[in-house]
């Protein structure tokens, strides 16, 4: 008699931080104590809080465990399954006031968020069939098949308002009616999961937690689009994904809702994993079709859409992770009870994924229309260490940054590319004080220039030009015209490049531009970061009244350039030699290094009469010329 | 869609005409509307990359790449405005940044870089950003032509051009962003490459410096050349030439793009060996002297063939032509042919029957080009015949197109083969697979050559041909015969008797006057030294006159040597493969006291 279940959260985030010693803890501990057969470990897909990690959740109470170790097992087991009560020092804390919270659904966390998308995610074995069936699994491919037309699916998905979840939002129905109604045979449906954001995995978290969900999608569509073939292009860095997905489809082959004759309706959907190999680009539609046909990832220009001419020529519909799996709730529920969700313009929910300097790092389903504050001070639980918040980049390394002023933005595809950003996939790069922007906007560059494939000129020189002037803006060696050089180029990438990769890449620059151009400015005329991290900007002096003196400043420093001071304990940086890489500050215990970016007008403090050599270090020899 | 349907849409404000299916920028160019391009070329799948063929469409706010994006009837386009100049003239700026282009010291200076082009037409008198310029390797391993990468703007038309129209798919880039780079197979140069051609259509194709042929390197500009266009010697396909001269010396040598069946494109041997490669041109006639061949005048060189041959009966004297030669030196060889025993021209084995009337052959090119199934019977295209090598791949690789190679040397298309067999059995399991190979296949082409004339290959043909008869449906095959010899078509129909075998048709009776008439042919010296005994032969002769342009082992042995011009010198007419009479036309002065041909032959006996 089963009485509790233990759901381990195996996403790949809590896998990293040991949810299968946690597993294997708790098994052989439950086994000890006689409990095996009274409580069951289902090992789950993600539950969104992976900064939390492992996390676990206890059936039939709720409780919500997080930091769960192999170490923390007996003492739960006993508190918990024993003794029957919350095991206190594993539950988690609300983030502004700390209060203990005992279940999921008091965590303002969970309680805020609307999971459909992630309906399963968390809650079922993602590596069995039949507990995505208990949970009206492969019910909607069911009724379409079996009570639908082909134009009625489309009729229902377009009544529901779905826009694609891979960053245009494009209206799905739309684009499905497109391919369903072009005359040329045979016609192709792919899954798009070749999540490359950095920092964003809402797609990897439904690949791995609710396989079946993206599968049932997918033959729905095949159904109402006349394709019999389908691809799901997943990245190879997913390794987990790839795996459970190989598990689903198999087990779906087995069970007959996948291959021949589904449903004995005469209708035959078969589907196929195809493997990236790791280039961004891919992610775009007409790459990403490319690389299907094993050539070479590279976007072509559209028109032609694939719905017009796709994979292998053929008319093709390709949607993201998100959007296949919306499909069946849809399917299920009805398009009305979906357009109870979000907005006028847009309906439903999206996942997000929190990540930068904000408190709970994970996933988060919100509707649309929540603003971005809800999204990042009530979900995320704010900014940690009492910083202040300063912007929000969201839709990925091509996305924009949104500064604090706009936070009670309702987060819709069209109020996000008005501040100059974009939905994107749904990634959110939260960023405080400490953050220099210029240097943000250089980072995300990088990505961008490195991932470009290189078939236009705007994007493979474009981009790079862009970085090298934002290299210098960060060295301290631009000058002001280098910052209209830099706008004129970032607003010609952006216009002039073949796809998507070139023509948001540089919204990092633009929006730090419009948003922070007093940043740039003081780089760029000041020679000083105001955030303190551009290396070249910084100064670092040693505080003479906290310093007691134990050396440890000058023995790290890799270019000996700090000196004992003469008859003193005392020690001095001479600034010449400095190369400000921070080793000292990172080794005082007594917070006796001072980091400062003050630019020209920088004053070091005066240089002591004697200076020694620290214990210990040989005498550099001097050359003379 | 109606593909002849016209459609009506607005350029520059401009009404054009269109025809549905084709593109913005080919409905502009039809209507005189000039749209510039960097990475388009004409017969080669759309880019979009270079992004200088952009144009407004009303109603959309991104532009669009006019080379690859279908006119739509109604929409209204704008070519030319303060937005796309800027756009056109940064994206050369950054191309200007990122390599070496820098225009005095590069090898494509000469007035048709498409780069330096635009960038005149665009103003480009500064770059704004730095120059990138990174150290980028130079492959000149290969014989004909060199790959310099610090010129490349990455285009990709070699890529294009490999893969589409040379069907090999040797060049493709590598890496990504702005490591991208052109690379020969797997990382190989065009020295080690396996599947490289050597056709030069990369660099035909390369609108930079970046790919160059080395023998035209540095040689000026092509616009101050002269242009000849004339007929290829190479082969009985008979490709058009463009020949680009200056000062009397052939600079580079193209494809006629208005040449029916190769349309620009030519192969190893059309583009290269017909002008660049080492042979000692003979410029004056020779007589020997005390066993050395010394100049003389050509009165003098004929008056010594005279006296031999007063005094050789006609019954012991014989003339052995060249495939190579023209029509007209055939029928002047046919003229004369009675001051001697027999005349003839020097075939390759069983290339006789091949050759001896054949039907003229109608539409090859689009038999060709729609193909579904090739079938090579005893031919060797990839040697001999390069671009209809071109045609198989382009046809197996692009259309899917079935092939089944019999009776063939192995070659690069053995690779794309459903069916290559060194020496068909009569199996009737084979023959199975075969049926079961072409079973669906509507429009076959066969190609057979010289192998297909043996007794096993006339067996082959019958079965083939019996396959077909069988099948449900589909046409019958189209049948094109390959003859190896430039113009043993027109030769033979001159009147002149086809030698396969020459050792026999020698002995059969005592000669003791040979005229060997080689004109440019510069593979029969050594192909009579691969003949049994025929070097001893030469000694036991009153009088060897070989009538050559090149010397050869054969003009070593000779009496008399006469100066023949060359293909590029010559007035004339060859007959091709199809039966089509082609024009060879003089691209450069006769060097030297050198003669034609026919003239030669006329005048030694007249």
């Amino acid at each position: 008699m089963i009485r509790a279940h233990c759901l381990i959260c195996a996403g790949a985030g809590c896998i990293s931080s040991g949810a299968h010693a946690l597993k294997e803890a708790l098994t052989a501990e439950l086994k000890q104590r006689g409990l095996d057969n009274e409580i069951r470990i289902v090992e789950t897909g993600c539950m969104g809080p992976c900064d939390l990690g492992p996390v676990m959740l206890v059936h039939p109470e709720g409780t919500f465990y997080q930091k769960v170790t192999a170490l923390d097992v007996p003492k739960l087991v006993e508190e918990h399954f024993i003794k029957g009560r919350p095991y206190q020092p594993l539950l988690p804390k609300e983030a502004p006031t700390g209060a203990v919270v005992n279940t999921q659904r008091d965590f303002t966390f969970f309680a805020k968020q609307q999971k459909i998308v992630l309906e399963n995610c968390g809650l079922i074995d993602p590596e069995n069939i039949h507990e995505y069936i208990a949970r009206d699994g492969y019910a909607a491919l069911g009724k379409v098949l079996t009570s639908m037309k082909p134009e009625e699916v489309i009729a229902e998905i377009k009544a529901s308002g779905l826009r694609g979840r891979g960053g245009a939002g494009f209206p799905t129905g739309v684009k499905w009616e497109l391919t369903a109604k072009n005359p040329v045979k045979p016609h192709y449906v792919i899954c798009n999961a070749d999540e490359g954001d950095p920092g964003a995995f809402m797609n990897r978290a439904v690949l791995e937690g609710d396989p079946h969900k993206i599968i049932e999608g997918m033959a729905i569509g095949g159904y109402a689009m006349g394709a019999n073939n389908g691809y799901i292009y997943i990245r190879a860095e997913y390794p987990l994904a790839v795996k459970r997905l190989q598990i689903a489809i198999q087990q779906a082959y087995e069970l007959g809702l996948l291959g021949k004759n589904l449903f004995e309706t005469g209708f035959d959907f078969d589907l196929e994993l195809r493997i990236g190999a790791g280039a961004f680009v891919c992610g775009e539609e007409t790459a990403l079709m490319r690389s299907i046909e094993g050539r070479r990832g590279q976007p072509q220009p559209r028109p032609p859409f694939p719905a017009q001419r796709g994979l292998w020529g053929k008319p093709t519909n390709i949607n993201n992770v998100e959007t296949w799996a919306t499909v069946p709730i849809i399917i299920r529920n009805g398009a009305s009870w979906y357009g109870q969700f979000g907005t006028a313009r847009t309906k439903g929910t999206k996942v997000f994924a929190l990540a930068g300097k904000i408190r709970n790092t994970g996933l988060a389903e919100v509707p649309f229309g929540t603003t971005l504050r809800e999204l990042i001070f009530d979900i995320g639980g704010g900014i940690p260490n009492g910083k202040k918040f300063k912007a929000v980049q969201t839709g990925g390394p091509s996305g924009g940054v949104i500064p604090a002023q706009y936070l009670d933005t309702p987060i819709e595809y069209e109020t996000l590319q008005a501040l100059g950003s974009i939905m994107g996939s749904g990634g959110m790069v939260v960023v405080d004080e400490d953050t220099c922007m210029v240097d943000f906007a250089r980072f995300f560059l990088e990505f961008c220039c490195d991932e470009s494939c290189g078939k236009c000129p705007p994007c493979r020189v474009g981009t790079r030009q862009l970085l090298n002037i934002l290299e210098r803006i960060c060295s301290g060696e631009a000058e002001l015209e280098d910052l209209d050089r830099l706008e004129e180029l970032a607003l010609m990438v952006k216009d002039a490049s073949l796809c998507g990769l070139g023509q948001t890449a540089p919204n990092p620059v633009l929006t730090t531009l419009k948003y922070f151009r007093d940043e740039y400015l003081a780089h760029i005329v000041e020679k000083r970061c105001p955030a303190r991290v551009c290396r070249d900007l910084l100064q670092f002096t040693i505080i003479e009244e906290k310093c007691v003196g134990c050396s440890v400043c000058a023995r790290v420093c890799p270019v000996e350039t700090i000196f004992k001071v003469g008859g003193q304990k005392k020690y001095y940086i001479v600034q010449d030699k400095c190369i400000h890489c921070g080793a000292c500050l990172e080794a005082c215990k007594f917070q006796a290094i001072n980091k400062t970016s003050e630019g020209e007008g920088f004053i070091p403090p005066p240089r002591p009469a004697v200076l020694e050599l620290p214990p210990g270090r040989k005498p550099t020899a001097v050359v003379t010329s | 869609m109606n593909a002849t349907q016209t459609i009506t849409l607005t350029i520059n404000g401009k009404v054009c005409e269109g025809r549905a299916g084709q593109t913005i920028l080919e409905v502009a160019t039809a209507n005189d509307i000039y749209i510039p391009t960097l990475c388009w070329m004409k017969d080669r799948s759309p880019w979009g990359g270079c992004r200088m063929c952009i144009v407004e469409v009303a109603g959309s706010p991104k532009v669009v790449p006019a080379c690859a994006t279908p006119a739509v009837a109604g929409s209204q386009i704008t070519t030319n405005s303060p937005r796309l100049h800027n756009l056109r003239r940064m994206t050369l700026e950054l191309l200007f940044s990122e390599r070496n282009h820098i225009c005095p010291i590069c090898p494509m200076n000469k007035g048709d870089c498409g780069l330096q082009h635009q960038a005149y037409l665009h103003g480009v008198d500064s770059i704004r950003f730095p120059y990138l310029y990174p150290a980028l390797p130079m492959d000149v391993s290969g014989r004909y032509f060199g790959l310099d990468h610090n010129r490349c703007i990455l285009c990709t038309r070699c890529v294009r051009t490999c893969d589409e129209i040379e069907g090999v798919h040797t060049l493709d880039i590598a890496n990504r962003g702005e490591r991208n780079l052109i690379v020969v197979d797997m990382h190989a140069t065009f020295g080690t490459s396996e599947t490289c051609t050597s056709c030069g259509a990369c660099v035909a194709a390369c609108p930079t410096g970046a790919l160059f042929d080395k023998a035209q390197t540095y040689r000026g500009k092509l616009h101050t050349c002269t242009v000849v266009k004339t007929t290829c010697p190479e082969c009985p396909v008979g490709c058009g030439l463009a020949v680009y001269t200056r000062e009397n010396r052939i600079v580079e040598v193209f494809g006629d793009p208005e040449s029916p069946l190769c349309a620009g494109h030519l192969c190893r041997k059309g583009r290269y060996e017909t002008w660049a490669e080492p042979r000692r041109r003979i410029t004056q006639p020779m007589l020997r002297h005390n066993g050395e061949l010394k100049p003389v005048s050509w009165d003098e060189a004929l008056a010594h063939i005279r006296r031999v041959r007063d005094a050789t009966p006609v019954w012991e004297s014989v003339l052995l032509a060249s495939p190579r030669l023209t029509n007209e030196a055939g029928q002047a060889i046919h003229r004369v042919a009675d001051k001697l025993d027999r005349v003839g021209v020097w075939l390759a084995p069983n290339e006789g029957a091949l050759v001896e009337a054949p039907e003229p052959l109608a539409d090859v090119r689009r038999q060709l080009t729609e193909a579904d199934a090739f079938i090579l019977l005893g031919v060797q295209p990839s040697r001999d015949h390069g671009l209809i090598a071109s045609y198989v791949r382009r046809g197996v690789r692009q259309r899917q197109a079935r092939l089944i190679i019999l009776n063939c040397r192995r070659s690069d298309l053995d690779r794309y083969a459903d069916i290559a067999v060194r020496e068909v059995s009569l199996e009737r399991a084979f023959w199975a697979q075969v049926a079961e190979v072409l079973r669906d296949v509507q429009r076959p082409v066969l190609l057979y050559g010289t192998e297909a004339m043996t007794p096993i290959g006339v067996a082959v043909l019958e079965r083939l041909l019996a396959v077909f008869e069988q099948k449900a449906s589909g046409e019958a095959p189209a049948l094109i015969g390959l003859p190896i010899g430039t113009n043993s078509i027109g030769l033979v129909a001159a009147g002149l008797e086809a030698v396969e075998d020459v050792g026999s048709w020698l002995d059969a009776k005592p000669v003791r006057y040979l005229h060997l008439v080689l004109g440019d042919d510069h593979t029969l010296g050594e192909r009579w030294f691969e003949e049994k005994y025929r070097a001893l032969m030469l000694e036991t002769l009153d009088l060897l006159v070989v009538q050559a342009s090149y010397e050869s082992p054969l003009t070593a042995h000779a009496h008399v040597v006469l100066p023949a011009c060359t293909w590029a010198e010559k007035t004339g007419t060859v007959t091709n493969f199809e039966g089509r009479t082609l024009p060879l036309k003089p691209v450069i002065p006769v060097r030297g006291q050198a003669r034609d041909d026919a003239a030669i032959v006329e005048a030694v006996y007249a």
